[in-house]
């Protein structure tokens, strides 16, 4: 008779037999069923998102059939989806809408319509034209669209009087003659620090006999102002040049003697 | 109609045109309303928010950039409006309806509203719809009945498209499940029905 501890070492050493020799090592795999394929539901979203190709959903409705749990699932997701685009039966909205619309603008008849499309067409086009004309205006005759004072390098203080170069150069001398006689800024007033004989910023400025500003602007047509960073500009009439003067500005007088 | 068409008759909407405009409603306002109905679960509610969403879209139409989409603009003022009167109307809800709901709902789009627009729903789909998250819901809706592609979703509701996707997906399975649960007979038949006729 075997005893209880006999028969546990046969077990055990049947326990610890290599790998492969004991009767457990040998568990049979399980039947390969193809009919119990899986379908992830993946797939059936797939499906329904529409991302699956011919051969992928004649594939998934292969796999349907053999899992009937799973087609179950897809055939009330496809119920849910039929009654979802189902078409809902709406009223007519239009006149209503229409009616509020019309309380918030105004609907216009055809003709009114092309009206109002041609004036803005024309709108349009009157703002190109002016635009143009104001460009070929500036190109061909700057001066006529100067509406302040122009800026002039003094090279061409010059040509900025009426006045030729050769003929101002000439009356320059007895301008200033003219001025020195009776031209006077007053100081505090028009802020002008010296007139000078010439451009030359360091030339000593000569005293003047008083005058008051009509007589300056009687005299004078064109007056250049220089200041003392050597910037210099023209301005077209003595009150201008009173106006735009500061403090240590040298003025040269280019053209005198208005008629 | 095609998009030139269709950008022909804004056009003249947009110049005063009334007919124009009425065709513009006409081609819209059933999708619209599907749209509304199938959000709100309320026809009376679907109706106004139709109305004063081509109202304002009307009054403004030269604000409309032909760039994109004429129903998406539509549906995005209608959403807008239809949110705006679920938050005007949340407060009278918030008091009794709030409390029982809070703390067992992920939605995050005014549950009490939600639940009042749920107890009116009247047609089986309305009450699955109802059973979703407001994201699930609208995305379905748009993609189910509206069939707007993946691309437009995203981009009108500002998620990227995989997030689309899982809410469609998710909220489907749970349409499917509310089916299963609550409607249960003619299930066989429509069974053998799918499987034999593939889309």
């Amino acid at each position: 008779m075997m005893s209880n501890r006999d028969m546990f070492r046969e077990d055990d050493d049947a326990l610890f037999a290599p790998i492969g020799e004991h009767p457990a090592d040998h568990v049979p795999a399980p039947p390969s069923d193809k009919t119990d394929e899986r379908v992830p539901l993946s797939i059936i979203d797939k499906y329904f998102d529409g991302d699956l190709t011919t051969d992928d959903s004649r594939s998934f409705f292969e796999k349907l059939r053999r899992r009937p749990d799973r087609a179950l699932e897809a055939v009330w997701m496809q119920r849910a989806i039929d009654a979802l685009k189902k078409p809902v039966s709406s009223p007519d909205f239009s006149k209503a809408i229409l009616r509020s619309v019309a309380d918030r603008r105004a609907w216009l008849p055809r003709r009114d319509r092309i009206a109002v499309w041609a004036l803005r067409y024309a709108a349009v086009l009157l703002l190109v034209g002016m635009s143009a004309a104001a460009y070929t205006l500036q190109r061909v005759a700057p001066e006529a669209t100067a509406l302040t004072p122009r800026v002039t390098p003094v090279g061409n203080v010059v040509d900025a009087v009426s006045q030729s170069t050769e003929t101002a150069a000439r009356a320059f001398p007895n301008s200033l003659a003219t001025m020195q006689r009776s031209v006077f800024f007053d100081r505090t007033q028009v802020s002008l620090a010296s007139f000078s004989q010439s451009n030359r910023a360091d030339h000593p400025a000569p005293h003047f006999p008083h005058a008051d500003a009509a007589a300056v602007h009687n005299c004078i047509s064109a007056v250049g102002l220089r200041y003392s960073d050597h910037q210099t500009t023209v301005c077209d009439d003595a009150h201008a040049a009173e106006r735009t003067a500061k403090p240590r500005v040298h003025m040269i007088i280019i053209s005198t003697s208005k008629k | 109609m095609t998009r030139t068409e269709e950008r022909q008759i804004i056009e003249a909407a947009a110049a005063g045109d009334k007919t124009a405009a009425g065709n513009l409603i006409r081609a819209h306002q059933g999708s619209l309303y599907a749209y509304m109905l199938r959000m709100s679960g309320k026809p009376d509610v679907a109706e106004d928010i139709v109305q004063d969403a081509f109202v304002r879209v009307l009054a403004n139409l030269d604000r409309f950039n032909p760039q994109y989409r004429f129903s998406t603009w539509l549906f995005t003022i209608a959403k807008r409006l239809y949110v705006n009167a679920c938050q005007k109307l949340k407060p009278i809800y918030d008091s009794d309806i709030v409390s029982i709901q809070r703390g067992d709902s992920s939605e995050p789009l005014m549950p009490a509203v939600e639940s009042e627009f749920r107890g009116s729903a009247r047609d089986a789909i309305g009450r699955a719809l109802q059973e979703l998250s407001a994201e699930q819901r609208e995305i379905i809706i748009l993609f189910h009945q509206q069939e707007w592609p993946i691309a437009l979703i995203a981009d009108y509701m500002s998620m990227p498209e995989g997030t689309v996707k899982s809410h469609l997906h998710r909220g489907r399975r749970r349409m499917r499940a509310y089916f299963e649960k609550n409607m249960e007979q003619g299930a066989d038949m429509h069974l053998a029905r799918f499987v034999q006729e593939p889309a």
